[in-house]
């Protein structure tokens, strides 16, 4: 099976570097296989005596008895018979009697894919001869393409291109036995979605004879015991199990890190040979790890095709510099805790191919000194919670650098392809030192300085003068900044989180910002009022603004807002066609709400207090929101009249809505009304109203009630003991509890169809 | 199990495609699962395109390297499988599908399902019957991992020590189990 897929592979990708002599013979024999099978094709069509088969099937006077495998049986009798019928036969008599194979000449390795009876054929014996013959040179063949195979990737394709190519086969000989013209047809199609299927018999053949050296040659690595289970003829077990041992191992072993690989190689020599392959060492992550300068120089020794090195520690200098010198394909590299002298930057550069540095948490050179970077084709660096005093970049390809908490004093960058710059927390960075750092970056897209607390106004309007493209700034922490003049017009994404210098004037300077998507203002103390026209806001924060009191947004994007402990707000204004959902709990200000917001379904303004009656009007039909399903105005305790009339409505919450004394629901679509500690509800109209079922024994004030529900099936009144004038229309209405309701005389109640489904 | 049909519900008018193990059992699986086996899939595609005569729902997909067995089991794991592919990563998801790998069991029993999975092309199967396997290796201890996969071991305790060391990054603090 390995030989096979060897040649698959060899067809496929054009190796050309085999080196093994058993390689070669693959490569002999699957000429000649091609030819021949050539010829045979010519037979069909009716032209003889292609040359090439020929050729292919006779230039190696030393054919390996795999070689003559198959062919011989084949080849030598169709190519030197005349009757073109007779080759059909003939053929066709070989692939019966493979099919059939099973049961007699290779009834034990292969015998799988040759289900059956056996068919008896003039070539089977042959192959039969062949095959045992073939066991014991098969060995050496077998360890050749195993090393092969370990070296592409392409470890899992063997099986079921078996599986794919005996199909077409069949399909290809069977059909040109029967008519020459379909053979014709079908010949092409063949060759055009599978072109090795035309020898697929013959590669079969190499695969039974593998799988039983394969046997002989592991059963004596132990495993032996755990395969062989229910009772299944061993050998049968095996040729398919032990055939994929080694690809199964490394499909298994590549679900294991570092450690569980160097246990599982000490289990027995197999698993150490499969642990050791490549593909599972590109990274060689040693973080956390104690190694000595000398494992660490085995295994770059090992593995010298490594891309990515991880090391940590107080050695990373000595290891590191082991990796630079002996990894000339490291992509990949990062440093942790621990001391980097500036021979390593200098050295560097030598790992050309390097793309991505990074380094956390270490001591950079002698802590006076400048450190350099310069490396031309690294793409991202990395240098945070660094310990050190001046850095100097220059690497022409760099797109992304992070100094996120290192304590530099100085940077001086030199890279005209940086779009992202993370300087967040390096508080040593004077303002100077950001605005050169920054204003030296032209293509610089996104830029976060949050608790770069000496940024000023001057740095951002230079940045934004050099950097037009900026599209994500964050600000955040930035005391001293009010954005007074600063315009960034491409810019989608502001955070100015906690900045004590954002007041409503600073709005002024967003509202230029028309690009802007999402922006946030939490905990911006000062800030009074927002008020933004916007066409593609999508997403606003102000949670904590103490002074906040007046939200005024115009978006159509507009689809999150998240205002919340803003003790001061008391008038939200919002425009917005994407808006789907609304919660403003807890606003204990708030007063006035307007909204006008075409695809809002959902309300919530639970608790806040000082919403008056008025509020009835904005989501009411006519109010601005003609979708919205579900409100909840639980605890707003300063309605005392409330009164809906909305077509969409679904659900409605007032649960603790102690004042309220009236209700006036004018909602068909009202399925779910919530109406507990409601205690002082006097007067209650639900006409119409969607309802199936009402409790109103928990309003027991209740004293007028009118009702028009056509879907309501069960309604309860018990304990509304002042109750004296109900109208009840409710024609499927099947359970009424009114008990306790000793006001209520027979004829206020509208009972007609409830005594008539009686 | 000649001719079992695997399907609890033969109200699904699902067309059915008919397996053949290597030991002869017919399996009549709906199309649905038999197509997550890519294997079964090309062979069926092929079918269609080529052979047009003997299309049909007689046709029966021989399977040589799959015993009834394995193939009964990777049905039923195939059936088990969510239908969309939402991708939970939290915790909890990672800890139930480590129990669900549990079940499966013996070494033995894996190697068959992960050889048949792979034989088959069928990608969450081989997946997570590889992970299973896997699971039996990762902080397992070497006496653990001989035992369980019936090995023994045959290095010479020259060669043990001198791998101990090269690799003793790899054995410090390592919690087994």
């Amino acid at each position: 099976m390995k030989i096979w897929c060897c040649l698959c592979f060899t067809r496929e990708e054009e190796e050309e570097e085999e080196e093994e002599d058993v390689d070669d013979e693959e490569e002999d024999k699957e000429l000649g296989e091609e030819g021949n099978s050539e010829a045979m094709r010519e037979g069909v069509f009716g032209n003889e005596g292609n040359p090439e088969g020929r050729i292919g099937n006779d230039d190696d006077p030393e054919e390996d008895v795999e070689r003559l495998l198959g062919l011989a049986a084949l080849s030598p009798q169709h190519l030197d018979c005349d009757d073109d019928d007779e080759q059909l036969r003939l053929f066709e008599d070989a692939v019966v009697a493979m099919r059939g194979g099973g049961g007699v000449g290779v009834g034990v390795g292969g015998g799988a894919h040759w289900d059956g009876a056996a068919r008896a054929a003039d070539p089977l014996p042959f192959l039969g001869v062949r095959r045992f013959e073939g066991e014991s040179s098969s060995a050496s063949a077998e360890t050749a393409a195993v090393d092969h195979d370990r070296d592409s990737h392409n470890k899992r394709a063997k099986v079921h291109y078996d599986f794919h190519e005996y199909h077409f086969a069949t399909a290809v000989f069977s059909n040109a036995g029967n008519s020459s013209s379909s053979a014709d047809r079908d010949y092409h199609i063949s060759q055009g979605s599978s072109f090795p299927s035309k020898n697929q018999i013959f590669y079969h053949t190499l695969t039974m004879s593998d799988g039983g050296g394969k046997n002989s040659s592991e059963s004596s690595d132990g495993t032996d015991d755990v395969r062989d289970k229910s009772g299944s003829p061993r050998l049968e077990d095996f040729e398919v199990r032990m055939d994929l041992t080694d690809d199964l191992l490394h499909m298994v072993f590549s679900f294991l890190d570092h450690t569980a690989l160097c246990r599982a190689a000490r289990v027995c020599r197999q698993w150490r040979a499969a642990s050791a392959h490549e593909d599972f060492w590109r990274c060689l992550n040693f973080e956390n790890r104690n190694i000595s300068v000398e494992q660490f120089e085995d295994m770059c020794r090992r593995y010298p095709n490594a891309t990515e090195v991880n090391i940590s520690g107080a050695s990373i200098h000595l290891l590191v510099m082991k990796a630079v010198s002996s990894l000339r394909n490291l992509e990949v590299l990062t440093l942790g805790r621990g001391q980097l002298g500036d021979t390593f930057f200098n050295a560097l550069s030598d790992c050309y191919l390097l793309k991505r540095l990074n380094v956390n948490d270490a001591n950079l050179g002698n802590s006076i000194q400048e450190i350099p970077i310069n490396h031309d084709s690294l793409r991202h660096l990395q240098l945070t919670k660094c310990r050190v005093m001046r850095i100097s970049v220059r690497c022409p390809q760099l797109e992304t650098m992070s100094l996120k908490r290192s304590n530099m004093a100085q940077a001086v960058l030199n890279c005209p392809l940086l779009h992202e710059l993370d300087i967040s927390s390096c508080h040593k960075l004077s303002d100077a030192a950001i605005r050169s750092a920054a204003t030296s970056c032209p293509q610089l897209e996104s830029l976060d300085m949050s608790n770069c607390s000496c940024v000023s106004d001057e740095t951002l309007r230079e940045i934004a003068l050099t950097c037009a493209n900026l599209h994500i700034l964050n600000a955040s922490y930035c005391p001293n900044i009010s954005l007074e003049s600063v315009r960034l017009p491409m810019l989608t994404k502001l955070q100015l989180h906690s900045c004590e210098g954002i007041t409503s004037a600073s709005m002024a300077a967003v509202s230029h910002s028309y690009m802007l998507e999402v922006l946030e203002l939490d905990n911006c103390s000062l800030l009074t009022s927002v008020s933004l026209d916007l066409p593609r806001l999508q997403n606003i924060r102000l949670v904590h603004c103490r002074k906040f009191a007046d939200l005024n947004l115009r978006s159509i994007m507009l689809s999150s807002i998240m205002v919340s402990n803003c003790p001061a707000l008391h008038r939200i204004n919002i425009t917005s066609n994407a808006l789907q959902k609304l919660a403003l709990q807890k606003q204990e200000s708030l007063t006035t709400l307007a909204l006008q917001c075409q695809t809002l379904q959902e309300v919530d303004l639970t608790d806040c207090e000082s919403l008056t009656n008025s509020i009835c009007e904005v989501f009411s039909d006519g109010g601005g929101c003609p979708m919205l399903k579900s409100l909840v105005l639980d605890n707003c305790e300063s309605l005392t009249a409330v009164q809906f009339c909305s077509t969409s409505l679904v659900s409605l919450s007032l649960v603790g809505c102690r004042a309220i004394t009236a209700l006036n629901l004018t909602c068909p679509y009202l399925e779910q009304v919530c109406l507990d500690g409601c205690d002082h509800l006097e007067r209650a109209s639900f006409c119409p109203v969607g309802l199936q079922s009402l409790n109103l024994g928990i309003c027991p004030k209740l004293n007028v009630l009118s009702i028009k529900a056509p879907c309501m099936v069960l309604l309860e009144l018990k304990g509304c003991g002042v109750l004296s004038e109900a109208s009840i229309n409710c024609p499927l209405l099947t359970s009424l509890d009114a008990s306790f309701c000793s006001q209520l005389k027979d004829d206020c109640l509208l009972l007609q169809q409830l005594l008539h489904a009686r | 199990m000649s001719n079992t049909s695997e399907n609890p519900n033969p109200s699904s008018s699902s067309a059915k495609i008919t397996l053949k193990t290597s030991d002869n059992e017919l399996f009549e699986v709906e199309e649905a699962v038999a197509m997550k086996f890519c294997t079964v899939k090309q062979y069926f595609e092929d079918e269609k395109d080529n052979d047009v005569a003997a299309r049909g729902s007689s046709t029966v997909i021989p399977l040589p390297n799959v015993h009834s067995a394995v193939l009964a089991r990777l049905i039923s794991y195939c059936k088990k499988l969510p239908q969309s592919n939402a991708v939970a990563d939290n915790h909890e998801e990672e800890e139930t599908k480590k129990k669900e790998r549990k079940q499966y069991g013996t070494p033995g029993d894996l190697v068959d399902l992960i050889s048949a999975a792979n034989y088959l092309d069928f990608k969450e199967g081989l997946e997570f019957f590889n992970q299973a396997l896997a699971d039996h290796i990762q902080n397992k201890s070497v006496e653990y991992v001989r035992k369980f996969f019936g090995i023994k071991g045959d290095f010479e305790p020259h060669e043990e020590e001198k791998y101990r060391e090269e690799y003793a990054w790899a054995f410090e603090g390592v919690d087994e189990d």
